[in-house]
């Protein structure tokens, strides 16, 4: 291999690499978020039946039995093609639309999970539903890289009384 | 209250954009600020030029020394013989405006270094490697030639314009351009600059001795003393400031032709 | 801008109408889920606000959709 043929190689090995990592690092990002978004449908249509409301006070005609506080987290990491646009979206400034669908993800499947949790306890409904956001810190670029976002959503889960469930109406 | 099961519209919380499309934007504006910084950086050069003329700079660090130097004594009689060596040759060049100082650095790798307001400095390596005066007269000479060129002050202002790029990009504190004089200005000459030294430096050497001989033995030293093809490491010289020793051996061949000096000619022993 | 702001003190103008911009935004989805569902109302709503990375926040609104008679 002669001289300028190494050097080629060598000047496209400095300039591709990032971009393929880029690329690589987006396509496997988005086929995780697609599958991802296909279980949440699904397991939002199965426990569609069950209130849950943002209600800080109990609605009265729910008369509940037991009632216990019920969770649900998730912590998704950041790829690193997202990190990469919202990089230069702080040099820029505006809309970083890459989180988007991450962010839509983990409070879906937090709140997804609270109900599941409540669901496998026996409890019919579950109110004041609250949800959290924190960031996770890396421990290199002195604790200010994000290594992930953790979502909460917590709420009181309740078993109704006979006679005033609430009954699915399909309209 | 009824409870009514119903799932909203999908992907509200979700923009339409796709992702590729606004990293291409983003990658495309960055590097439009990049040639915003570029074009900046030779405008900049120049309005340094104009404002630091060589009169200006030769006053200006006049008695300024780099603070990690280890300096021999003013006695040693290399660095007497160097200092005369360096007076020689720039007598070749009136216009200048700098009174050359020669100081010799304690390191054992060879090296010749040149500071803004004429301060040349030599490495007691380069002294132990140089087997005529020829050879050491040829790298004198390179450093004359960045001065000539004022490949200084060029440096500083890339420098200054490649600090501020990253300092916007970053978002790091501004104070943080500390632009340490010795930092860059020195280790920093381009390719061309190099080998635009090299040019000054062999005419020199010519107009000294009348030929030369022997100016670029030192380079062929070093091929023959690393025993590499002439071509590896490719990939390194393109991407180093300091263009591979054989392109730089190939270039000064081609010069002494065109200029038509003598390849041959008596060669002067080191004065020590 | 805004670290030179630190400095000075005072209310952060740009800060406050970016945020504002963006609170409207999310309610806005918010309120368009509830349409899409058949709702004519949204109660107990709750905003939040979080730093997400180094110079992003995210926000989001939630609450109930209810259709009222």
């Amino acid at each position: 291999m002669d001289g300028a043929t190494l050097h080629r190689i060598g000047l496209f090995i400095q300039y591709a690499w990032p971009l393929l990592l880029l690329l690589s690092t987006y396509v496997i990002g988005t086929i995780i978020e697609k599958r991802h978004f296909s279980s949440i449908r699904q397991r939002e249509q199965d426990c569609i039946a069950m209130p849950v409301v943002s209600f800080d006070t109990m609605p009265d005609d729910w008369q509940a039995g037991a009632s216990t506080l019920v969770t649900g987290s998730i912590v998704i990491s950041l790829d690193y093609f997202k990190r990469v646009v919202a990089g230069l979206r702080a040099l820029f400034g505006g809309r970083i639309k890459t989180y988007e669908p991450l962010l839509d993800r983990a409070r879906r499947e937090a709140v997804l999970r609270m109900i599941e949790d409540a669901q496998s306890q026996g409890f019919d409904a579950v109110f004041n539903v609250r949800l959290q956001t924190s960031r996770l810190a890396n421990s290199w670029g002195e604790g200010n890289s994000v290594a992930g976002v953790e979502m909460l959503a917590f709420g009181t889960a309740v078993k109704l009384g006979s006679g005033l469930a609430p009954g699915p109406e399909r309209s | 209250m009824k409870h009514v099961p119903r799932q909203p519209r999908d992907g509200v919380n979700v923009s339409t954009t796709h992702p590729l499309a606004e990293a291409g934007t983003l990658i495309a504006g960055l590097a439009a600020l990049f040639v915003v910084f570029v074009l900046l950086t030779v405008f900049l050069v120049e309005v340094v030029l104009y404002f630091v003329p060589a009169e200006k700079e030769a006053d200006l660090f006049s008695s300024w020394l780099p603070d990690d130097l280890e300096t021999v004594s003013p006695d040693d009689e290399r660095l007497v013989a160097t200092q005369a060596l360096v007076d020689g040759l720039a007598l070749l060049w009136p216009e200048s405006p700098y009174e050359f100082r020669v100081e010799i650095d304690n390191s054992d790798v060879a090296n010749a270094l040149a500071f803004p307001g004429g301060l040349i400095v030599v490495t007691r390596g380069l002294l132990d490697d140089a087997e005529t005066e020829n050879e050491l007269a040829f790298v004198l000479g390179h450093e004359l030639g960045h001065y000539h060129n004022r490949d200084h002050i060029r440096a500083l202002g890339r420098g200054a314009v490649l600090a501020l790029f990253f300092a916007v990009t970053t978002r790091s504190d501004v104070s943080g351009l500390g632009l340490n004089v010795g930092d860059l200005t020195l280790r920093s000459f381009g390719r061309k600059q190099e080998l635009a030294a090299d040019e000054f430096g062999l005419a020199l050497v010519n107009q000294h001795y009348g030929h030369v001989r022997d100016a670029w033995r030192m380079f062929e030293r070093w091929q023959e003393e690393s025993g590499s093809p002439s071509n590896a490491g490719a990939i390194a010289a393109y991407t180093s400031t300091h263009p591979q020793t054989a392109d730089r051996i190939r270039r000064l061949e081609q010069l002494a032709m065109r200029e038509g000096w003598l390849l041959d000619g008596p060669v002067t022993a080191l004065a020590w | 801008m805004a670290g030179l702001k630190n400095f000075v003190g005072g209310e952060l103008a740009g800060y406050t109408e970016l945020l504002q911009d963006s609170r409207k935004e999310a309610t806005d989805r918010m309120v368009e889920q509830a349409r899409s569902m058949g709702a004519n109302a949204v109660v107990n709503v709750r905003f939040a606000t979080s730093s997400i990375a180094q110079g992003a926040a995210e926000l989001f609104a939630y609450g109930t959709a209810v259709r009222v008679r």
